[in-house]
């Protein structure tokens, strides 16, 4: 995980600039965006092995970044957030090809160990 | 249908609690990343960087405790609000007394009532109204609530009789248990919307003088049942 480039993408910056302060404790760098506009820039200068993508963002909503990412970068896994009402979305999300989805709040742990499996499985 | 026309007041009350409850949803993860930061600083300083280090972990902890609590509640909660949006589903009547269990906790521990729900699943589905069905299970809980004099312990299982099942609530085995009594729940107004809801329901409610306790019997089903 550690040479593993990640993108965390929510339009709640204290939540994904705590997580991802989190991960560097754990040796895991994982660069930020809070928009999906923004992840789509990085997505076409320096894509991601692993996208952890919400779903409910203003402007442009994670399904359709999802869907972008997909045809931008091919190889990028995306793993989606949910909230506890939105297991279709996450479902529908699978089909559109993200890897899995998680309930928000996440258990770190849980969150790392989704990461690697991505990473192994590629 | 639009949610906000006068006759869907369901719907709409379904659309602003999911709102609320996807925004909290949010407001917990930020508390859990948050405190969870504190947690790892404090485990990655070691035991001598601080004089009352295990009294800030119990705190971290009590947090991560709480966030999983609110978590949970919030789960139930969001379901709840998402039932309204369709008038037919096929859903785990065992899954929704689950949630409504976990839904009137509060109203239940300020009783003094433990409500226990039987470990076995008979792997039951229900083609019905999801939101009056969560609202007969919960009218049932208020019936035994309302009924029962102290603290105590309602019980709930699902029993088959030829291939008819039903729902039974009855009161636990406790030293300071009273039973319900059938006179005392017939006169509450929470017993008359219990048949009331069970008719719409295709359902039937009544007083089992066996169990001492309620009985809801299910619809038929168009297939045979098996018990998983």
């Amino acid at each position: 995980m550690k040479s593993k480039k990640i993108l965390l993408v929510d339009d709640e910056t204290e939540f994904v600039t705590t997580l991802s302060e989190r991960l560097n404790l754990r040796g895991i760098h994982a660069d930020i965006a809070t928009d999906g506009e923004a992840a789509l820039r990085i997505v076409e200068t320096s894509p991601p092995d692993v996208m952890i993508l919400d779903l409910k963002m203003p402007g442009l909503g994670g399904l359709e970044v999802l869907q972008r990412t997909r045809i931008l970068s091919p190889d990028t896994r995306v793993i989606l957030l949910t909230g506890h009402g939105s297991t279709k979305e996450g479902i529908e999300g699978m089909k559109l090809g993200a890897y899995d989805y998680l309930m928000k709040p996440i258990n770190i742990d849980e969150l790392i160990v989704k990461m690697q499996e991505t990473v192994s499985k590629r | 249908m639009n949610e906000f026309l006068p006759e869907n007041q369901t719907r709409f009350f379904g659309v602003i609690t999911a709102e609320t409850t996807h925004e909290l949803n949010n407001v917990l993860a930020i508390i859990r990343e948050s405190a969870g930061l504190i947690q790892d600083i404090i485990r990655l300083s070691g035991s001598h960087s601080f004089t009352r280090r295990n009294t800030v972990v119990d705190c971290l902890d009590a947090i991560e405790r709480n966030i999983q609590r609110g978590t949970d509640l919030l789960g139930c909660l969001n379901q709840f609000a998402h039932s309204p949006e369709q008038d037919s589903v096929d859903l785990d009547p065992r899954n929704i007394i689950e949630r409504m269990i976990r839904l009137c906790n509060r109203s239940c521990r300020r009783k003094g009532v433990d409500i226990q729900l039987s470990d076995i699943d008979p792997g039951l589905t229900l083609k019905t109204d999801p939101f009056l069905f969560q609202m007969l299970i919960y009218t049932a809980f208020r019936v035994c609530l309302d009924t029962l004099e102290g603290p105590g312990e309602i019980r709930i299982d699902f029993f088959n009789d030829r291939d008819s099942w039903s729902i039974r609530f009855y009161p636990g085995f406790q030293t300071d248990n009273q039973p319900f009594e059938k006179s005392a729940i017939n006169d509450t107004l929470n017993w008359k919307a219990l048949v009331s809801l069970s008719e719409r329901l295709n359902c039937r409610a009544e007083f089992s003088a066996k169990t001492e306790g309620i009985h809801l019997h299910l619809p038929a089903f168009p297939q045979p049942l098996s018990v998983t």
